[in-house]
């Protein structure tokens, strides 16, 4: 939050997901007053006529300088809107209109590390699903499976009154009339394997977060991300729909708190080794999830014409079978 | 430049793309500077690492294999100078064009003269033009400086006013740029003048308390005189500084390259500069840099360059935007046969936000990778202005032109996408070479020169293309290809056809041919041409397809067509 921000927490507490954890507040516009030509004096006299300094909220209307005359006649330079005034400098006033805001917890956990500087950090033992889109909101409610198959499209027959409040998950939508029956029933969110590119726009509008985990086009879940839902269907989650930052550290993402087991944390990146745990990115083979069974010292020719060290993985998405196949290393996403 | 820099044998020039960070060695072997080796690793500007180091380590790694020299420690990201054992490198240069645009706002204080000075100045940088303000922008100072406040700008580039011109404008334009950084706050935001120089000292006193403020020569220092390329070094200098600010890493790399970190674009400017001005024989170059997250196109004739980057036109992170920008049909018009639309809406969003740095695995997706790349080509040199399409040399540049299965490939999608007309050398910058030694330029002029002389760039030969928009089918152009031995091949040029001729590298070859009276072989419509051509991996390339080059619109015909050109330069 831009401005002066108030942190409401402290290192060590609780929080829960509705907790106001700070407050502050946003410019919405500014207005630069010139306070010495309206109550007529030089900017270096206007000192004794100013009743505001900086930092200070005033209402609409009222003065910041006032210069009295005789007959008790005055000259008053007054605030247009509710504002705060920001600056004041050659005899001018800038002042900026101001609205309070609140930032709240979103997930439950424990405050970690010091408060300064205007961050907070909340620390939650839980699942992390790693998303590919996101539609920019954010909420936090109970997760509902509405798909029996990694695949299943969703579709207005699904719709019922029992999803109110519901994180939505499914494989993929069938239109974008979906995503109206969604926000007419009032749901809290939605988590999608797959989706059509002619459907973001229709995602974008949706009143609630809506998060894409795998890619875009035909097809749903992964086989490990649909038993990572399935398995954690009932629970609260947090869904984080943000648009993917690769520059910064914004990823859109899924966090399911679990009770803390006090296991450490795992490994995040590190080299490609046999036995990671990989999801294919492009080609024939793209979303499937595998463990890596054999590394190439050196390049090798693709179908392609092109050259790369390819990495052997045994797909574990078919349930009973481990199908091989082979993929460049620059093609692989590892996973935890 | 110091005696050390001077006397450097050395240098380690290290580029930090969006996609990969590269390193370049080069050495003295036996009196001539030559290019040992290249490392090449995923650079890591974005989370988890966001430090450009990390990928800078395994970069050296690749070097450290191949060469057995110890680049870096534990303590030291690079050794430098060389340690009493030997390793190390005398002398570092670094480039960057990874991370985020640089948000941006320009002003200026007529649209027409200085905001549109300031527009070109910042065509050659790598920056998102988030806002303008102008004083005929119909806003009063407190809506302009609501609309800054707003963008949120890393950086603001000011032009106003020509030299002992505007003072009142200027300065309450400089009230508004000094309130918005107030009141923005923290952080080292970075302000460029380049205006009015009479206000130069007043405008820097009124802003260096909030901002961190660079003085460039005036863009229009007289009316209608547009001066741009002192300001654009200035806007570089900014630009690497506001980059240091956020991208860790950056600081230490512009401390050991001399405080010359400078934008990849602007080196490799230098470089061509250098090499247009007689120094080379090639006095028209273009070069052609298509990456992941942006592409540049820079043309040097004689000395003067035209530098044009576009942060949103890419193969990889900008692939949607490419798309965007560019069109649907810009794209499909490369593919064989016809795919659905959704599908190919899908790959581009696929590329572009799931898997922005895979490699194609099969022929299908080698087709749209180049169709990818053409098509930010395209958009670049039509965005660029003054750009003509008569070049005695083009080089390809960036991951994807660089990592092509066969270069007959790299070679034409330049001539798909540039249009090239007459006879043009083209070269393929495997290794990142021009921006990485233009950086090494400033330090070590010598070093450039002897590398490029010595092979660094692969020469892939010379295209002959014809320029014609008619669909004739007879012959366009009849000619001779003459070698150093006196052999001679007769050819025949007709339309729509791509074909190679024989000539090797190092060779070259006395090329005649006589255009029809409506085909343009470089020299005008009709003329003959007569000129000594190199050859190369391809040989002498001979393109009858027309300008621009159009495949054919029946997916039947455009299927065949698009696999005829590419058999004809990958299957020699």
């Amino acid at each position: 939050m831009a401005g002066a921000t108030e942190v409401l927490v402290t290192e060590g507490q609780r929080v829960a997901s509705g907790d106001v954890i700070a407050r502050g507040e946003v410019t919405d516009a500014h207005q630069l007053l010139d306070l010495a030509a309206r109550v007529g004096v030089r900017a270096d006299k206007l000192e004794p006529y100013l009743l505001k300094r900086e930092g200070d909220l005033i209402k609409k209307g009222e003065a910041v300088a006032r210069k009295r005359g005789l007959l008790g006649t005055s000259r008053s330079a007054t605030a247009p809107a509710d504002s705060r005034l920001v600056l004041l400098d050659g005899g001018k006033a800038l002042l900026a209109s101001v609205r309070p805001v609140e930032l709240r917890a979103g997930l439950p956990g424990t405050v970690v590390g010091p408060t300064s500087g205007g961050v907070v950090t909340i620390e939650t033992a839980g699942a992390v699903l790693s998303g590919v889109w996101g539609n920019g909101r954010d909420d936090f409610s109970v997760l509902r499976m509405q798909t029996a198959e990694p695949g299943t499209v969703l579709h207005g027959g699904l719709l019922e009154a029992s999803l109110r409040g519901a994180v939505v998950a499914g494989g993929s939508v069938l239109d974008a009339g979906f995503f109206e029956g969604l926000a007419e029933i009032e749901v809290s969110g939605l988590i999608l394997g797959r989706i059509s590119t002619s459907l973001l726009a229709a995602a974008e509008k949706a009143p609630f977060p809506v998060l894409v985990v795998e890619g875009f086009g035909e097809g749903g879940f992964s086989l490990p991300v649909f038993a990572l839902l399935n398995g954690n269907a009932g629970r609260e989650v947090w869904l984080n729909a943000c648009a993917w930052d690769r520059n910064g550290s914004d990823r859109p993402e899924a966090i399911i708190p679990l009770p803390a087991n006090n296991a450490p944390l795992l490994p995040v990146g590190g080299p490609l080794v046999e036995g990671k745990r990989v999801r294919i990115l492009r080609g024939p083979e793209a979303g499937r999830v595998g463990h890596i069974t054999g590394l190439s010292d050196r390049p090798m020719l693709l179908p392609s014409g092109i050259r790369a060290r390819l990495a052997v993985i045994a797909l574990d998405d078919v349930p009973g079978q481990r199908p091989t196949v082979s993929a460049p290393f620059a093609n692989l996403e590892l996973l935890i | 430049m110091t005696n050390q820099e001077h006397r450097a044998q050395t240098i380690l020039a290290i580029d930090f793309g969006a996609a990969t960070t590269r390193a370049n060695l080069f050495d003295v072997v036996e009196g001539v500077y030559r290019h040992i080796a290249t490392g090449e690793a995923p650079s890591t500007f974005g989370a988890p690492y966001r430090d450009v180091l990390e990928g800078l380590r395994h970069a050296l790694e690749d070097i450290q294999a191949v060469t057995g020299r110890r680049l870096y420690s534990d303590q030291n990201p690079i050794i430098s100078p060389v340690d009493p054992d030997g390793h190390g490198v005398d002398l570092v240069t670094a480039t960057s064009s990874g991370g985020p645009a640089l948000r941006a706002v320009l002003v200026g204080l007529l649209p027409q003269f200085s905001l549109a000075a300031a527009a070109r100045a910042t065509e050659g940088a790598h920056l998102q033009i988030v806002e303008t303000l102008s004083l005929t922008d119909g806003r009063t100072p407190q809506q302009q400086l609501d609309a800054v406040y707003r963008a949120r700008p890393e950086l603001i580039v000011f032009a106003g006013g020509k030299d002992d011109g505007a003072r009142e404008s200027v300065l309450r334009l400089t009230e508004t740029i000094g309130l918005a950084c107030y009141r923005l706050g923290g952080g080292e935001r970075q302000v460029v003048y380049a205006g009015n120089a009479a206000l130069k000292d007043k405008v820097s006193s009124l802003l260096s308390t909030i901002a961190d403020v660079h003085i460039a020569p005036n863009v229009q220092p007289t009316l209608g005189a547009v001066t741009t390329l002192s300001a654009g070094q200035e806007l570089a200098r900014a630009t690497i500084a506001a980059r240091a600010g956020s991208i860790g890493g950056l600081r230490e790399m512009a401390a050991y390259s001399q405080g010359r970190l400078l934008p990849t674009a602007q080196a490799a400017g230098v470089l061509l500069q250098f090499m247009s001005k007689g120094t080379t024989p090639w006095r028209r170059i273009l070069y052609a840099d298509v990456g992941s997250q942006s592409t540049a196109v820079i043309a040097a004739i004689d000395g003067k360059l035209n530098l044009r980057v576009d942060p949103d036109l890419g193969v990889g992170l900008s692939a949607a935007a490419t798309l965007r920008s560019e069109g649907l049909e810009a794209f499909a018009r490369w593919l064989p046969g016809e795919p659905a639309v959704d599908a190919i809406r899908d790959f581009v969003e696929t590329k572009s936000r799931v898997a922005p740095h895979t490699v194609p695995v099969n022929a299908d997706d080698l087709y749209a990778e180049a169709a990818l790349a053409r098509a930010a080509l395209r958009g670049s040199l039509r965005r660029a202005r003054g750009i003509t399409n008569r070049h005695d040399l083009i080089i390809g540049g960036g991951a994807t032109l660089a990592n092509t299965p066969h270069p007959g490939l790299a070679a034409l999608i330049l001539l798909d996408a540039l249009n090239p007309v007459g006879a043009t050398l083209l070269m393929l910058d495997r290794h990142h070479l021009v921006p990485t030694l233009g950086a090494t330029a400033y330090f070590n002029p010598l070093a450039p020169v002897q590398v490029l002389e010595n092979g660094g760039l692969l020469t892939l030969g010379t295209a002959l293309s014809l320029g014609t928009t008619g669909r004739a089918t007879s012959a366009l152009a009849h000619g001779k290809l003459t070698d150093e031995d006196g052999g001679t091949v007769d050819f025949e040029i007709t339309a729509g056809v791509l074909k190679t001729l024989p000539l090797s590298a190092g060779r070259s070859a006395r090329l005649t041919v006589k255009p029809r009276r409506d085909v343009d072989a470089g020299a005008g419509p009709g003329r003959a041409v007569n000129t000594r051509v190199l050859g190369g991996s391809l040989g002498v390339v001979l393109d009858g397809r027309g300008r621009p080059c159009q495949p054919p619109t029946d997916p039947a015909e455009r299927a065949e067509a698009l696999q005829t050109w590419m058999h004809a330069l990958t299957e020699g």
